[in-house]
C-alpha cells in the first residue's frame, strides 16, 4: 500500500490534518466534498454515530485530574477500495461533518494524494481558522486595559 | 412506603397539549429559533451546559426552548438525554495555560505577562436597563479590533507566586496523578469525598447553591480571605486518543471559563505559612459559577491543609450531597405528586391519638 | 498506548443501535428466566471461533469502562482488534479486574477462582462469566431453583466439565456476591445468576 509513514513525523501530520477537518465548518466541507471527495468509492467500517467523551480538566489548571462533564462526538470510519481506512471523531452531532472527515482521512494518507489534497483542502481550511483565531485575538486585544493605582495620603 | 396511582391518562394527555400550546405561546409573534437561543442567550446556553453536564450548544439550546427557559428543567432534560448516548472513552486534560483567550483578569496582580484582557464583560456597565434593546432593527453592534493580537504568552497568573515558592504548587502536593480519576456518574459518591469528585461535583453543581455557599466564607463561615488570582474565558482544545489511532488527535475546541482563588493560609504544623490555592472550571462562559466553585473548592480542602471545619461549606457531604439541583429538584418537587395512601395512615394516626386523648380526659373528668 | 490497534475489517451488529437494544433484551430474559434457552435475536459477524451469541452480548454489554479478560481458546489479536474497535473496551490480562470474561468449556476453569465477586457493600462490582459451548440442553440434566424459576428447571451444557459444575455450586453459596454466568452455544445463549441453586 502507497501510504504515508506511520512513525512519529507522519503522525503528527495525520494529528493536524485531522484537527483541521475536525474543526472546518460543514459548509466548507460540503463545497470541498463535491471538489475532490465524491468520487471516492468507500465502505463503512463504522458508520457515523453518536457518543460522548468525558472531558477532563485538572486542578489549579496542572495539579489533580478530575471530570469536568461529558461532550457529544461524532465518530466514523470508512474503507476505501484500495484498502486504506480512514476515521474521524468530531465534536458534537454532526454526522455528515464525520463521513466527509474520515474519507480526507483515508485520502490524505495516500502519497500520491497527499500533497495536493493538503494544498487545495487542508491548507485553505487551516488559513480559515488562523483569521478568524486573528480577529478574535485582535478583539480581545482591544480590551486589553492598564490599571492605574492611585496612591492616597501624603508619602507617596 | 410508595403505592402506585393508576389512571389519568386523557387528563395528562391533555395537560402536555396544553404545555405545548402554552411553550408556544401567541402565535402572532414569530417562533424561537435554536440559533436565536445559541447566539442571543449564551449564558443561559452555558449554564445548562455546565450543570447538564454535556457540552453540546445546540442540544441545551433546543431543552431551554422545550423547558420554556426553566433551566433547571433544561437541565434535566440534558441529563436524560446523556444516559442514552455510549461513552467513546476520556479526553486528555484540559491545557488550561493554551487557551485562546477572550478575556483574562487578575485581582492580584495589576501588571502580568500578556496583560489584563476584560473582553466581553457585564462588569463595568452601569447595570440600567437598555431601552434602545427593545426596539427592533438595531444598528449591528461592532467590536473594536485592535492592530495586534494578543500575546501569544498568557502563563497563570499564579504560577508567578509558585516562582516565589510564596503558594503551594498546584502540579504536588494532596494526590498521585496516576491514580484513577473518580466519576461520579458512575460509582456513588462515599465520604470523605477526594478532590477529584468534589471538583466534578462543584463543576455541574447548582450555581445558585454554590454561589450562596461561595457567599458564606466571605461572610465569615469558614473565613479564608479569597483573592481572585486569575478568570480566563475562551477556548480550548480537546484531544482525544481512540484506540484504533494510539495517538491523540484534536476533536474540536470548546468554550470554558477558570477561575483561580489565592487564599490565605496561616500555616499547621507540617506546613508553612503560604498561599493556597483554591480552583473553579465549567463549560461556557460563566464566571459567577466558576468563581464560587474556587471559593467552595477551597473551603473543602480543610482537612488535607489541618483546618477545623466550623462551617457547613467545609462539610463535603453536606455540600455534595445537596448541590445538584436535578436531585435536589426531584426530592423537593415529588412531594406534589400523589401521596393518598401515605397521607391516608397520616390522618388515621393523628384521629386515633385525638381520639385516645379526649377518652382520657373524659376518663379523668368521671 | 503509542502503538495503534490494528483496526477491525469485520462489522459488527448489521443495525448497532436496534441489534444491541434486542440482545440486552434477550440477555435480561436469559437472567430473569435462568436455564432457559434463548436464540439470538440479531444478525451479527462474528470472528472464527467466536460463536455469533457471545459476540453479540460482548458487543452489547462491553464498553469503555468495563475490562474483558479473554481466555486462551477464545483469544487471538483478531478478537482483540475488533472488541477495542467495535465496543471500545480495554482487553486485560489480569483476571481480578474483568467485568466480563469470556471462556471454552475447554478452558483452564481454575481461573474462575480469580474472577471478582464484589464486595458485600457493593456486590455489583462483580465480573460477568461468559462460557462458550458446544451446545446448551433444555430439560435434561441437573435441576435449578431458585429467583425466576417457578418450581425447578432441568438444563445441561453438552460434555460440562466436573471443575465448571462445582464452581456453579460454590458461587451460589456466595450470595449475595459471586459472578453471573452466561452461557453461549453457536446459535443460542442462557444464563445462571449467582442466585439460582443446583438441586443434587
Amino acid at each position: 500500500m502507497d501510504t504515508i509513514p506511520d512513525p512519529a513525523s507522519g503522525n503528527s501530520s495525520r494529528k493536524n490534518w485531522m484537527g483541521t477537518l475536525a474543526r472546518a465548518s460543514e459548509t466548507d466541507l460540503e463545497e470541498f466534498w463535491d471538489l475532490y471527495g465524491k468520487a471516492t468509492e468507500y465502505d463503512f467500517l463504522r458508520p457515523p454515530e453518536f457518543g460522548l467523551v468525558m472531558v477532563q480538566g485538572r486542578a489549579g489548571g496542572n495539579g489533580q485530574k478530575f471530570n469536568l462533564g461529558e461532550m457529544s462526538v461524532t465518530r466514523c470510519s470508512v474503507l476505501l477500495s484500495d484498502g486504506t481506512v480512514g476515521h474521524a471523531y468530531i465534536a458534537g452531532r454532526k454526522r455528515r461533518h464525520a463521513e466527509i472527515a474520515a474519507v480526507f482521512d483515508a485520502l490524505l494518507q495516500n502519497q500520491k494524494r497527499h500533497d495536493k489534497l493538503n494544498e487545495m483542502v487542508i491548507a485553505p481550511l487551516a488559513d480559515k481558522r488562523a483569521r478568524a483565531l486573528s480577529d478574535r485575538s485582535r478583539k480581545a486585544a482591544a480590551t486589553k486595559v492598564d490599571f492605574f493605582t492611585m496612591v492616597r495620603g501624603e508619602d507617596a | 412506603m410508595y403505592v402506585a396511582v393508576k389512571g389519568g391518562e386523557k387528563a395528562i394527555d391533555n395537560a402536555h397539549k396544553y404545555l405545548a400550546e402554552e411553550r408556544r405561546g401567541d402565535t402572532n409573534v414569530s417562533e424561537l429559533s435554536l440559533e436565536q437561543i445559541t447566539e442571543q442567550l449564551s449564558h443561559a446556553v452555558s449554564r445548562v451546559m455546565a450543570e447538564g453536564s454535556l457540552y453540546d450548544p445546540e442540544l441545551a439550546a433546543l431543552a431551554i426552548k422545550q423547558a420554556r427557559g426553566d433551566l433547571i428543567e433544561a437541565i434535566f432534560l440534558i441529563r436524560a438525554y446523556r444516559t442514552t448516548l455510549p461513552r467513546f472513552g476520556y479526553s486528555n486534560a484540559l491545557d488550561t495555560a493554551d487557551m485562546t483567550i477572550d478575556r483574562r483578569v487578575s485581582a492580584t496582580f495589576k501588571d502580568l505577562p500578556g496583560g489584563q484582557i476584560l473582553g466581553p464583560t457585564f462588569d463595568y456597565t452601569h447595570r440600567l436597563l437598555d431601552f434602545a434593546l427593545a426596539a427592533e432593527g438595531l444598528e449591528q453592534p461592532r467590536a473594536e479590533m485592535s492592530d495586534r493580537e494578543l500575546d501569544p504568552d498568557m502563563p497563570r497568573v499564579l504560577e508567578l507566586l509558585n516562582n516565589e515558592g510564596l503558594i503551594e504548587s498546584a502540579s504536588q502536593g494532596f494526590f498521585e496523578d496516576d491514580a484513577p480519576v473518580g466519576d461520579l456518574t458512575r460509582e456513588p459518591l462515599e465520604f470523605p469525598a477526594s478532590r477529584d469528585l468534589r471538583l466534578q461535583n462543584l463543576a455541574r453543581g447548582d450555581e445558585g447553591f454554590i454561589l450562596a455557599l461561595g457567599y458564606s466564607t466571605q461572610r465569615g463561615y469558614a473565613r479564608n480571605h479569597a483573592f481572585v488570582g486569575e478568570v480566563r474565558l475562551g477556548d480550548v482544545t480537546v484531544e482525544f486518543t481512540p484506540e484504533e489511532l494510539g495517538f491523540a488527535i484534536d476533536i474540536g475546541d470548546i468554550t470554558i471559563t477558570e477561575c483561580e482563588t489565592v487564599n490565605q493560609f496561616q500555616g499547621s504544623k507540617t506546613l508553612p505559612a503560604q498561599f493556597t490555592r483554591g480552583y473553579g472550571l465549567a463549560f461556557g462562559h460563566c464566571e459567577r459559577k466558576v468563581i464560587s466553585m474556587a471559593l467552595v473548592d477551597r473551603a473543602l480542602r480543610c482537612h488535607e491543609l489541618g483546618e477545623e471545619q466550623v462551617a457547613p461549606v467545609q462539610d463535603d457531604e453536606f455540600v455534595l450531597s445537596h448541590s445538584d439541583n436535578i436531585q435536589a429538584t426531584g426530592f423537593v418537587e415529588h412531594i406534589k405528586l400523589p401521596h393518598y395512601v401515605d397521607f391516608q395512615s397520616e390522618l388515621e394516626l393523628v384521629r386515633r391519638l385525638r381520639k385516645q386523648a379526649q377518652e382520657s380526659i373524659m376518663q379523668a373528668a368521671e | 498506548m503509542n502503538i495503534a490497534t490494528p483496526v477491525s475489517r469485520t462489522l459488527g451488529f448489521d443495525n448497532k443501535v436496534f441489534d444491541a437494544t434486542a440482545t440486552f433484551r434477550t440477555v435480561l430474559e436469559a437472567l430473569s428466566r435462568p436455564g432457559t434457552i434463548h436464540p439470538l435475536p440479531a444478525a451479527v459477524q462474528t470472528l472464527p471461533g467466536i460463536s455469533a451469541p457471545a459476540m453479540a452480548v460482548l458487543l452489547t454489554l462491553a464498553d469503555v469502562d468495563t475490562p474483558v479478560w479473554i481466555a486462551a481458546e477464545c483469544d487471538s489479536p483478531e478478537l482483540r482488534a475488533h472488541l477495542k474497535f467495535h465496543a471500545g473496551c480495554p482487553i486485560t490480562s489480569d483476571p481480578a479486574r474483568a467485568i466480563f470474561a469470556l471462556l471454552s468449556i475447554t478452558s483452564d476453569m481454575t481461573v474462575i477462582k480469580q474472577f471478582s465477586i464484589g464486595t458485600a457493600e457493593y456486590p455489583d462490582r462483580s465480573a460477568t462469566v461468559i462460557v462458550e459451548c458446544s451446545a446448551l440442553i433444555a430439560g435434561k440434566g441437573p435441576v435449578f431453583t431458585g429467583p425466576g424459576i417457578k418450581t425447578d428447571v432441568a438444563f445441561d451444557i453438552e460434555n460440562c466439565p466436573a471443575a465448571l459444575k462445582s464452581a456453579i455450586t460454590r458461587n451460589h453459596q456466595l450470595f449475595p456476591i459471586g459472578v453471573d454466568w452466561l452461557f453461549t452455544s453457536p446459535e443460542e445463549l442462557a444464563a445462571l445468576p449467582r442466585t439460582t441453586k443446583i438441586e443434587e
